[in-house]
């Protein structure tokens, strides 16, 4: 059924929603580790969102019919990788445990390239999106509902 | 039964219309989810417009063009409203966001309110149409 | 007049002859016609009847298609089946009731 479709849409924008917020919470959790496991500061993980149809979408609308657009079904996470584009920022501390001790930085300590506000501009999207799928998927059902009061 | 009559006909376009709706909420939840997607660009549903023509032609007083070869293009033809159907069209032409993707999130979700209110209105209408003739037959 | 084509003049207006009887006539009308069909009594009741029928059976194939293959069927697809259903039983019901009504209003008047 046509609802059901959208139904899981949406719950595929939530899904990939969720996953957002709950690496932007990670991020500002982390906004000032200067040392990690694997060596370095912490640097912040961004979403990658890809449409789950991931085709090339045709701009005519006359084509012939194998071509034709397919309805997308939603968005999938296709990774969490590492910002390594943006610079980490370095704050001058000599006294800091984990300043530089040698080169042309030494004494300036690495801190994490996290910017809160943006994040936190990030995590407002990210929560009006998941609103908005929300609602999608209350009017899919009150619809429904209305369908079957058809014959009634 | 009834088919050919104005209750036939009323009850087809309604019910071509849900469907229609139906499709067109799958769209529009399509956009919704891919809001912040890079580079995806939103899509709509055209169908009233040409049903709207096709109609229309049906009133059409003037008489089919005579085709001197069954290649020419035919006109003031009376079109057929059930030969109508739906198409996905991709809107690239809005203005983008910096990653690319043009969804409003906004404009979505006024377009999802509108679509359930005229569906929920079309089953009204067909259930008011079953009621007329039920009430007639008690 | 030996103007082939030409049937009747009468003052300035002439009768045009029709070489294809799909042609209209002066009057609009095309020599194609519909076939009639015969209505009696009994057909009416029969022909309702199968109408019936008809409805049942396509909200029972929906319904089969619904559990089958449920992304190709919408729900007001399946609500809109039953309530046709519904309503052509009705008017059967209806038709089957004036009919023997009137039957036996006839058979009465001995």
């Amino acid at each position: 059924m046509g609802l059901f479709t959208t139904i899981n849409t949406a719950a595929s924008g939530l899904t990939a929603e969720r996953l957002r917020l709950d690496v932007i919470s990670d991020n500002i959790a982390n906004a000032n580790t200067t040392r990690t496991a694997e060596g370095g500061p912490f640097r912040r993980s961004r979403v990658i969102f890809r449409p789950r149809v991931d085709q090339p979408y045709w701009r005519s609308p006359f084509l012939p019919e194998s071509l034709k657009n397919k309805i997308g079904s939603g968005v999938k996470v296709a990774k969490i990788e590492k910002d390594m584009d943006t610079d980490l920022v370095l704050k001058w501390d000599p006294t800091h445990p984990d300043a530089i001790k040698t080169g042309p930085k030494a004494g300036y300590v690495e801190l994490p390239n996290v910017n809160v506000v943006s994040e936190m501009v990030d995590m407002i999207s990210a929560s009006r999106a998941y609103e908005a799928n929300i609602a999608i998927m209350d009017g899919s059902k009150s619809m429904f509902r209305k369908a079957l009061e058809i014959g009634r | 039964m009834l088919e050919n009559s104005t209750f036939g006909k009323t009850l087809d376009l309604l019910q071509k219309e849900m469907a229609v709706s139906t499709l067109r909420r799958q769209v529009i939840s399509n956009n919704i989810a891919n809001a912040e997607t890079p580079n995806f660009k939103r899509s709509e549903v055209s169908f009233e417009a040409q049903l709207n023509r096709a109609l229309a032609s049906e009133k059409n007083s003037g008489d089919k063009g005579f085709l001197t070869n069954e290649k020419h293009i035919p006109f003031n033809e009376k079109m057929d409203y059930r030969k109508v159907s739906p198409k996905i069209v991709l809107d690239y032409l809005t203005t983008a966001k910096n990653n690319g993707n043009n969804v409003d999130v906004e404009r979505e979700m006024m377009e999802a309110t509108e679509n359930q209110m005229m569906y929920e209105l079309m089953t009204a209408a067909v259930s008011h149409q079953f009621r007329q003739v039920n009430i007639v037959l008690r | 007049m030996g103007i082939p084509g030409i049937n009747n003049v009468s003052g300035n207006v002439v009768e045009m002859a029709r070489t294809n009887p799909a042609h209209m006539d002066e009057n609009g009308n095309t020599g194609i016609t519909g076939g009639k069909t015969e209505k009696n009594f009994g057909n009416l009741v029969t022909e309702a009847m199968g109408n019936v029928s008809d409805q049942q059976l396509d909200a029972d194939a929906l319904f089969e298609r619904m559990i089958t293959h449920p992304d190709e069927v919408e729900p007001h697809d399946v609500t809109i089946a039953m309530a046709k259903a519904e309503m052509s039983l009705n008017m059967t019901k209806a038709i089957i009731d004036r009919a023997v009504k009137a039957y036996n209003e006839i058979i009465a008047m001995r």
